[in-house]
């Protein structure tokens, strides 16, 4: 990132190709919505192209980045009337578009039900859990990139595994 | 990966959910963007607009002082607008420093400031600080009291602000100085009022009687409102 604020247009590249896949299914599985996580992750990535010049080195480039995407995703749950921390469990949700295509084509259920289990989680518990899961990041890092102490970060991944395990049929 | 908050057969199944990767158009919008060169001067633009709001609504907001131009010119208001009175300079003057429809209202003598015309305007050889300042207080009560004789509906506001700076100047004002020549004849009059009400009773106690009365003669003049003790009056 720093060779990129230098004007190297091919760190930014690198960068870009690194972390593509992993945040744009942070954020698919984030909001469910394929059209809406474009946007939102085309934003995110604006947002970071927009910071370049304020950029300085306190964390990873990850953290750093995921700590945008979770203020992005907190702004579109806010505007929806949701929180991150009390977002609602159904008890039977239906799938989530974005799963849908893959699972149905595999015909497995134990996909299907760990799909609908992660979309049916609540949103604080899955936003660690990806994190963790897709971005790679430590709980010390989720923790940094969600504003919230190491333990709570903790708690919730614990909490998502849990459910997330039980969908599996592995209690 | 060390964590021991990880489950993997939990982690196996996610990964085989699929891995989706952004629409190629998508990547391209980005990536363009990335390209486009940083407009370095946006920020230091926003700074300084906001800087030049900032001070400008200031200098808007602090009071305005009296310019050259407009000391010079108060006592020839007095003098000019004889037999208006005194007390009407002050609104004058602070009619200056505020848009023109206060400056013709304040020009225009008003019925309580004829009446009381004769020996106040006569000092004409006074600095503007004495034509202006003994009797701040008051006149300025008196300029919010007579605006509305030869107001009009639109310069109302406009002669009240004017008052009401009248009124804080007033209330800021020090005891004025003296002139140079009312200076030379009475010495007292540089003191403070408290100081030079004493010289007047030692002239008195001395028997400088004629000193005296014209001590207090002048006193009068420059403090219309200052309640002088009996004992000096008799």
């Amino acid at each position: 990132m720093l060779a990129y604020r230098q004007g190297d247009a091919g760190a930014f590249e690198a960068l870009y190709a690194r972390h593509k896949g992993p945040l744009y299914r942070f954020v698919l599985r984030a909001v469910k919505e394929r059209a809406l996580a474009e946007e939102l992750y085309q934003e995110i990535w604006m947002r970071v192209i927009e910071a370049r010049g304020r950029y300085a080195v306190r964390a990873k480039f990850t953290t750093w980045l995921y700590t945008i995407a979770h203020h992005r995703l907190a702004d579109h749950w806010r505007k929806r009337g949701l929180k991150l921390v009390e977002a609602l469990e159904a008890d039977d949700p239906p799938a989530p578009r974005g799963f849908e295509p893959e699972a149905r084509a595999e015909g497995r259920q134990g996909l299907q039900r760990l799909a609908a289990a992660l979309a049916a989680l609540p949103e604080a518990q899955r936003e660690t859990f990806l994190l963790h899961e897709e971005a790679g990041m430590t709980l010390g890092e989720v923790a940094a990139a969600t504003g919230v102490t190491e333990e709570a970060a903790k708690s919730r991944l614990r909490y998502a595994l849990a459910k997330l395990r039980e969908a599996l049929g592995d209690d | 990966m060390t964590e021991p908050d990880r489950d993997d057969k939990v982690t196996r199944a996610y990964r085989a959910l699929g891995g989706e990767e952004p629409p190629r158009a998508l990547d391209e919008a980005i990536l363009a963007a990335s390209r486009r060169p940083q407009n370095r001067w946006r920020v230091p633009l926003s700074i300084a607009a906001v800087l030049v709001l900032a001070v400008g609504i200031t200098l808007r907001m602090l009071p305005q002082r009296p310019d050259a131009e407009s000391v010079a010119l108060a006592p020839q208001v007095i003098e000019a607008s004889k037999p208006a009175a005194e007390p009407a300079a002050p609104a004058a003057k602070f009619a200056q420093d505020v848009p023109s429809p206060a400056a013709s209202i304040a020009e225009a003598p008003s019925a309580a400031a004829r009446s009381d015309a004769g020996a106040r305007a006569k000092p004409a050889g006074r600095s503007p600080q004495l034509a202006r300042a003994p009797a701040a207080l008051q006149s300025a009560t008196q300029a919010e009291a007579s605006a509305p004789v030869a107001a009009t509906a639109v310069a109302g506001s406009v002669q009240r602000d004017a008052a009401e700076e009248g009124r804080a100047r007033a209330l800021a004002a020090a005891p004025p100085p003296p002139s140079a020549a009312a200076a030379a004849k009475l010495p007292e009059a540089t003191l403070a009022p408290e100081a030079w009400l004493k010289r007047i009773a030692e002239l008195r106690k001395a028997g400088r009687e004629r000193e005296a009365q014209e001590s207090l003669a002048e006193f009068r003049k420059r403090y219309p409102d200052y309640k002088i003790p009996e004992a000096l009056l008799r």
